[in-house]
């Protein structure tokens, strides 16, 4: 007999204790093995079998387990949609709110003229020669009138 | 449940179609997927994840499984694919808690989160395979996995590891010498 065939012999072997004892037909060391390490083997399986008994889920647990599995899901969802909605603007697209997105519009304008009004009127244009110089009175009315509409907007009542 | 539910168990619906249904937006068929599989997922991470931890390691398998669905063309078998993500999420799993430094007496916190220890004869014995099982190669674990967790028969298990039926016993008793020396340096 060559080694393959005694390794070959050693494989089936333990394979073949292994469904026996999966089987349920084996609960104890074999009485005869090929040899002491085979015999070791065979001790590993049972500890395995033992300490991991056959554990069948009850229908409640299962049951249990499928509704958080699936309210995790819809969590994970929920959020998982919220964030390109607002980088989408969303929120503030004219079919949702007309009202607010131009409202926000105004408001951004006035903004803008506040900031850039020492720059736009002053008489070279650059901000070192604005610095220290007042805003000049259109910027200001400018600003006042966008944001009169923009609280208009905001304030008014839908029709 | 929903009825629908109820129908795809009773009968014999393919993974496949289910899986064409959720990818459709109809979520109670991923709910008769999870039933079909969850006695595996489960059977398998208890056997490498600590008591405490195995629903949660199953949830998250399941989740990763509807997040990625959509990926899923069909190349392989459902189980084939939930198996390889399992595998997945219990490694994944054992990143995160070495990152977490977990403390050398873990498998004593372990044993005393479980309220029924004294009852339970082969809880050390658990512990230690379990430690042993995880830190096998993956070819070990699954080896091991397959037959006693999954419950496969020796000849589907060669052919799921593309395999011949020699070469998969030949690996399975070189996987539990592996387990054994494994559990010998556990109790030095």
């Amino acid at each position: 007999m060559t080694k393959n065939d005694s390794s070959n012999r050693e494989d089936t072997w333990l394979t073949d204790f292994a469904d026996s004892i999966l089987d349920g037909e084996a609960d104890s060391p074999p009485a005869a093995a090929p040899n002491a390490e085979a015999l070791t083997l065979a001790e590993s399986l049972l500890r395995l079998k033992r300490a991991f008994p056959k554990q069948e889920l009850d229908s409640a647990t299962v049951k249990r387990m499928r509704a958080d599995v699936l309210e995790k899901w819809r969590a994970k969802e929920r959020k998982r949609l919220r964030w390109p909605q607002i980088f989408r603007l969303n929120w503030l697209t004219p079919a949702r709110r007309p009202q607010t997105a131009m409202a926000f519009a105004m408001l951004v304008l006035a903004g803008i003229l506040i900031v850039s009004a020492p720059v736009l009127f002053s008489n070279s244009g650059s901000l070192i020669a604005a610095a220290g110089t007042n805003i000049p009175g259109a910027a200001i009315w400018l600003a006042l009138v966008a944001l009169l509409v923009a609280l208009f907007l905001l304030l008014r009542r839908k029709s | 449940m929903n009825s629908n539910a109820s129908i795809y168990n009773r009968s014999a619906v393919s993974d496949e179609h289910l899986i064409q249904r959720f990818k459709q937006g109809d979520l109670d068929s991923f709910g008769s997927l999870y039933e079909r599989h969850l006695p595996t997922v489960f059977n398998r991470v208890r056997y490498v994840i600590p008591e405490a931890d195995v629903e949660d390691v199953t949830q998250e398998v399941f989740i990763a499984a509807m997040k990625s669905l959509n990926a899923f063309r069909g190349e392989s078998l459902f189980s084939t694919w939930l198996h390889a993500l399992t595998n997945f999420k219990v490694a994944e799993y054992y990143r995160r808690k070495n990152r977490k430094q977990m403390p050398r007496e873990a498998p004593i916190i372990e044993a005393e989160m479980l309220h029924d220890e004294s009852a339970d004869l082969h809880l050390e014995d658990r512990i230690a395979l379990r430690k042993s099982l995880a830190s096998l190669p993956e070819k070990y674990q699954d080896v091991i996995l397959l037959r006693f967790a999954d419950g496969m028969q020796f000849d589907e298990i060669a052919k799921t590891m593309h395999s011949n039926l020699e070469t998969t016993k030949s690996l399975f008793r070189r996987a539990v010498a592996a387990l054994r020396k494994k559990l010998e340096s556990h109790y030095d």
